[in-house]
């Protein structure tokens, strides 16, 4: 069995429902006079009317192959800006993906001490646009690591909630198949998705050369490459099923439902705030000059007034 | 104000190699990096129950972010390459009005060529 078949889990879970109800009536019936069998099954599939659909609201997730594949991709847009020798934050360097300075970004920065020999405003220009650029692209990289950040909780989370509650599918059916016995263990799971975002961080904008520094990215710590292995919050919720009848395990097993669904919301709204964030600090530094914004790349003027004057 | 004559090869070499090599580099990696941000789907985070942030979750936010980032990229890649042809109109405009230029300019590059190989 598997999160795929958590409509036939469903099945099995009020067919089982019914069933134990059943065995139980008979049991309290011993020796005196009993109704029909029929009649404990009617009042029992009374009693479960609309279990089968418990999982209904839980079978289309979000499938988190699909959301870690795009990973990948995002991957490779941080990789393309990656600029982490110009960060001057330790944290943000931890943040930054690990992928060091690309040799392209490397190059045009070597570039400006190259215009600094040339004698015009354009080449002052130019050379100011190589200082900041290292910087800026750090910032950018930055950026695109909150988006795969954003992404791999979100896989995170959805891995780890069809795991949860294909768990508490196969802890409900094994309670009711043992709900007969005289001391039936609780059947214990463990309700893992609050730890699949581990942690929001603000890493700050570099500050390199004369850029402002008083904005913060919302690093996300979810998922792999930002924080290693995928490691349970010490507060995973207690996902037991347990319950004396029939009755009672089905209703233990929607609190659990009910808990899991409350921590992938709170989850997600972790993701969603840390990305708020980030938007509303990228907009304020987008409104400054070029030159002073650590997310806008400055445009030389010689790209409007081709030359750079004479040479030293 | 004409272009000016008299450049040393070395520099017209580093113009060249900016304009047609580094500049062109880095724009087309600003266009891979906009172009593997826009490949994403948001729509992978929708969900068909009424589970977490039904029913789509964080991808508003994320496509609003998204969104920034690539608009800076795009701005900054136009730059990248606007800056890349005017540095190459300039040389070429060197090159046109200065006759030795041209044979300084290989000079240069054979030279170069030779301590990279060496």
């Amino acid at each position: 069995m598997s999160y795929e078949e958590l409509k036939a889990h469903a099945d099995e879970i009020k067919q089982l429902a019914v069933e134990q109800t059943v065995n139980q009536l008979i049991q309290g019936t011993y020796g005196g006079a009993a109704p029909p069998i029929g009649t404990y099954k009617k009042l029992a599939e009374q009693q479960f009317a609309g279990t089968e659909t418990v999982f209904d609201e839980w079978i289309g997730l979000p499938h988190p192959d699909l959301l870690q594949g795009e990973v990948g991709t995002l991957e490779s847009a941080v990789g393309y800006l990656s600029a982490e020798s110009y960060l001057t934050d330790e944290t943000a360097k931890k943040y930054a993906g690990g992928a060091g300075t690309s040799f392209n970004i490397e190059q045009i920065s070597q570039t400006s001490e190259f215009m600094q020999g040339w004698q015009s405003g354009t080449a002052l220009s130019y050379a100011n646009f190589a200082t900041l650029f290292g910087p800026v692209a750090g910032n950018l990289s930055m950026c695109a690591s909150v988006l795969r950040g954003s992404q791999e909780a979100e896989a995170a989370i959805w891995r780890e909630a069809r795991k949860s509650v294909d768990d508490l599918a196969h802890a409900t059916i094994d309670a009711l198949k043992n709900c007969l016995d005289k001391n039936p263990d609780d059947v214990k799971a463990l309700l893992t998705v609050v730890g699949a975002v581990s942690g929001i961080v603000a890493v700050p904008f570099t500050a390199g050369g004369s850029l402002a520094a008083s904005y913060t990215f919302a690093a996300i710590a979810a998922g792999t490459s930002l924080g290693g292995e995928f490691v349970p919050d010490a507060k995973e919720k207690d996902g037991t099923i347990k319950g004396d009848t029939p009755s009672e395990i089905v209703q233990c097993l929607y609190d659990r439902l009910k808990t899991l669904n409350e921590d992938i919301a709170a989850k997600e709204q972790d993701v969603k705030s840390a990305l708020t964030q980030t938007i509303s600090d990228y907009k304020a530094a987008l409104a400054l000059d070029p030159g002073r914004s650590p997310v806008k790349m400055p445009r030389p003027t010689v790209a409007d007034n081709p030359s750079l004057g004479d040479h030293d | 104000m004409g272009a000016p004559r008299g450049i040393e090869g070395v520099d017209l070499v580093e113009l060249e190699m900016i304009s047609k090599e580094r500049l062109p580099a880095v724009a087309q990696d600003f266009t891979n990096a906009e172009a593997a941000v826009h490949d994403f789907h948001t729509t992978q985070f929708a969900r068909s129950g009424a589970v977490g942030d039904y029913p789509n979750g964080p991808s508003a936010e994320w496509a609003e972010l998204a969104g920034l980032l690539k608009q800076s990229l795009s701005q900054s890649k136009k730059n990248l390459e606007d800056t890349a042809t005017a540095i190459k109109s300039f040389l070429d405009s060197i090159l046109e009005a200065d006759a030795g230029a041209r044979d300084r300019m290989n000079k240069a590059r054979k030279e170069l060529e030779g301590i990279e190989e060496g």
